[in-house]
C-alpha cells in the first residue's frame, strides 16, 4: 500500500466513523427536511447568484462573507478527517518529503469541499463569456481555495481574517477590492503567535467552571453562535426580498436557533455523566446541572434577542421562547428524542399561526 | 471499623455482589481481590459516591449518613475535568469540605511545581499524586486509596507511607504490589471471604 493509498483508505475510514457519530442528527435532518434539502440546495445556488450579481456591491460582499463563514464551520467538522489527525504522527514515520503530505492533505480537502463545488458548478453553468464579466466570482472561489488551506495549517488566521472581514464589511469597497483585502489580511495573520485566551479564577465555582467549559470547549459555541447567526442573516437577505414573507420566516430562525442550543445540553449532559463522581464528591452535583440549564438558556435568549431585534419577531417568537425549558428537558434526559420533540414543537407552532 | 452487610450492587448486564458482608476490622487494610471483582465498585459505594445499591454501609458498627461526610476516596473513577488546573481541583475541595489545601504534602511529594498544570497535561504519577492530596485533605476519618502507588514513583511512595503510618483513622486500600504498605503495618484482607 502506498502513502497515497493508505490516505485515502484513512480518509474513507474517518468519514464512515464521522458520518455514525453524527447519524442522529443526519437522521433527524434528513428526516424533519426531506421536503425541504432540495430547496436548502438551491438557496445556495441563490446566495451563490448573489455574489456573481446583485443590487448592490455590498451586498455581494455581505453574501461572499456569509459564504466563507459557513465553509468554515463544514471544513472545521471534517478538518480531522481530512487531516487524518489521529495518525498524524504515523504519517511522519512514513514519509520524509513533507510536501507530498501538504499534496495529500489539499487534495481532500478539494474533495471535501461541497462549497467549492457549488461555485465551480455555477461558474460551468455560467460559461467562459459571462464568467469574465463577474470576475470577483473567479476570486471568490480562488479565496474558497485560499481559505480552506488556511483553515486547516493555521486556523487561527481564519478566525481572525473573518473577524477583520467582518468590520471590512463597513467600509465602501468594490467586490474584488474587498476579496482583496480578505486574502492580504488572511496572509498577515498567518503570521500573528498562537493567541491564548485563559482565564483562571482562583476561587472556582459551579459558574466559573461552566466559563471555563465554554473556553474550552469554544468550538462547541461558536459554530451554534456562528450558525444562529447565519440563519439570521440568511433570513433578513430573504426579508429585504420578500418582506409580506418574513413573519412566516422569523418563528423558524427562533426554532431552529432553539433546537441547536438545546443540543448544547446533549453535549454537557455527557460531559456531567463523564464526571458525575467528582461532583457528587465535591456535593455540588446539583448546582451544576441547575447551572447548566442557566447557561444554555442564556445562550439561546442571546441568539433568540439578536433575532428579536434585528428580524422584529412577533408573538409566537415569545410562545417559542416558553418553550425552551421543555426542549431543555428533553435533550437532558431523553436526548434521542429531542429531534421528535422539537419537530412536535415546531409543527404545534405553525399549526396555531396558521389557525390564528 | 467498616462494615458491609448484604449489599446488592448490580450492573446493567452485571451482577457486582450479591448478598455481600464483610468487616474491614484491621485500621489499616490492604484489600486483596483479582482484576475486576468489584473492589472499586465497593470503595465508590463506601464512599457515598454510588447511592444505586441495596444493603447497609456502617461506620464504626452506625449506618452513618451521608457517607460522604465521614469517608474520603482517591480513585481512577473519579475522574477530575481535564480543563482545569490540578490548584484549581484542590481549591474547590477546599472550599466544598471547608478544609486546607495540603501544601506540605505536596512539597514532600515534589507536586508543588505542578499544582498550576491542567489534569490533561499531568502524568499518570502526577495524576495519582494529585488524587491522593484530593482525598488526604479532607480529614476524614476513614480513608479510602484506591491503588495508591501505581504509576508513582519510589519516592512518593515512600512519602505517602511515612503518611499513612501517622494517620490515626481507619484506611483501606487496594494494591497489586503491597509490599511497602504490609512493611508499615497494613493488614491484607480479601474481597471476598474472610482473613
Amino acid at each position: 500500500m502506498t502513502y497515497l493509498q493508505y490516505r485515502i483508505t484513512a480518509y474513507r475510514y474517518a468519514l464512515k466513523t464521522l458520518f455514525k457519530q453524527l447519524n442522529q442528527f443526519a437522521l433527524m435532518i434528513s428526516t424533519l427536511f426531506y421536503i425541504f434539502l432540495p430547496g436548502l440546495i438551491a438557496a445556495m445556488f441563490f446566495g451563490l447568484g448573489k455574489i456573481v450579481q446583485s443590487d448592490s456591491e455590498h451586498t455581494s460582499s455581505q453574501v461572499m462573507w456569509g459564504c466563507l463563514l459557513l465553509q468554515t464551520l463544514l471544513l472545521n467538522v471534517l478538518k480531522p478527517v481530512i487531516l487524518d489527525d489521529a495518525h498524524r504522527m504515523f504519517h511522519h514515520s512514513l514519509i520524509k518529503n513533507k510536501s507530498t503530505i501538504i499534496t495529500a492533505d489539499i487534495a481532500q480537502l478539494l474533495i471535501s469541499h461541497v462549497l467549492l463545488w457549488m461555485s465551480i458548478v455555477l461558474a460551468l453553468a455560467m460559461g467562459f463569456d459571462k464568467l469574465m464579466k463577474a470576475p470577483h466570482f473567479v476570486g471568490f472561489v480562488l479565496t474558497q481555495v485560499s481559505m480552506g488551506v488556511t483553515l486547516l495549517y493555521r486556523p487561527q488566521a481564519v478566525v481572525l481574517t473573518l473577524i477583520t472581514a467582518f468590520v471590512l464589511l463597513s467600509m465602501t469597497l468594490s467586490n474584488l477590492a474587498y476579496l482583496a483585502w480578505f486574502n492580504a489580511v488572511m496572509l498577515m495573520s498567518c503570521f500573528v503567535k498562537p493567541i491564548r485566551l485563559s482565564y483562571s479564577p482562583t476561587q472556582l465555582t459551579v459558574w466559573s467552571f461552566w466559563i471555563l467549559y465554554c473556553v474550552h470547549y469554544s468550538w462547541s459555541l461558536i459554530w451554534r453562535v456562528s450558525a444562529s447567526l447565519l440563519v439570521i442573516w440568511a433570513v433578513a437577505i430573504i426579508g429585504a426580498e420578500r418582506p409580506e414573507l418574513l413573519h412566516w420566516y422569523t418563528p423558524m430562525v427562533a426554532l431552529f436557533a432553539l433546537l441547536i442550543w438545546a443540543s448544547l445540553g446533549i453535549k454537557t449532559t455527557q460531559y456531567i455523566s463523564e464526571h458525575r463522581l467528582f461532583w457528587v464528591s465535591l456535593k455540588q452535583f446539583g448546582t451544576l446541572k441547575k447551572a447548566q440549564h442557566v447557561l444554555i438558556f442564556v445562550w439561546y435568549f442571546l441568539s433568540w434577542l439578536t433575532g428579536a431585534i434585528l428580524l422584529g419577531m412577533d408573538g409566537f417568537s415569545l410562545v417559542i421562547l416558553a418553550q425552551v425549558p421543555v426542549l431543555q428537558w428533553c435533550a437532558t434526559n431523553i436526548p434521542q428524542r429531542l429531534a421528535v420533540c422539537w419537530g412536535s414543537l415546531a409543527v404545534t407552532t405553525y399549526l396555531a399561526k396558521a389557525l390564528m | 471499623m467498616i462494615e458491609i452487610r448484604q449489599l446488592h450492587k448490580q450492573f446493567a448486564n452485571k451482577l457486582v455482589f450479591e448478598n455481600y458482608s464483610n468487616h474491614f476490622h484491621c485500621s489499616k487494610c490492604c484489600v486483596l481481590g483479582e482484576n475486576g471483582l468489584g473492589k472499586t465498585t465497593l470503595f465508590t459505594i463506601i464512599a457515598g459516591l454510588d447511592p444505586h445499591y441495596h444493603g447497609q454501609v456502617l461506620l464504626g458498627g452506625e449506618p452513618k449518613l451521608p457517607l460522604q461526610d465521614y469517608v474520603a476516596l482517591a480513585s481512577d473513577k473519579v475522574p477530575f475535568p481535564e480543563f482545569l488546573t490540578a490548584r484549581q481541583i484542590l481549591s474547590m475541595t477546599s472550599a466544598s469540605w471547608q478544609c486546607d489545601v495540603p501544601l506540605a504534602l505536596a512539597e514532600q511529594l515534589g507536586f508543588t511545581g505542578f499544582l498550576d498544570t491542567f489534569v490533561k497535561d499531568l502524568s499518570s504519577g502526577n495524576h495519582k499524586k494529585l488524587q491522593l492530596l484530593n482525598a488526604i485533605m479532607r480529614n476524614t476519618p476513614y480513608l479510602i486509596l484506591d491503588e495508591p502507588s501505581a504509576a508513582l514513583d519510589h519516592a512518593g511512595v515512600e512519602v505517602i507511607c511515612q503518611w499513612l503510618a501517622s494517620f490515626t483513622g481507619q484506611v483501606l486500600i487496594s494494591c497489586h504490589e503491597p509490599q511497602p504498605f504490609l512493611d508499615i503495618g497494613f493488614a491484607t484482607q480479601p474481597l471476598f471471604g474472610k482473613r
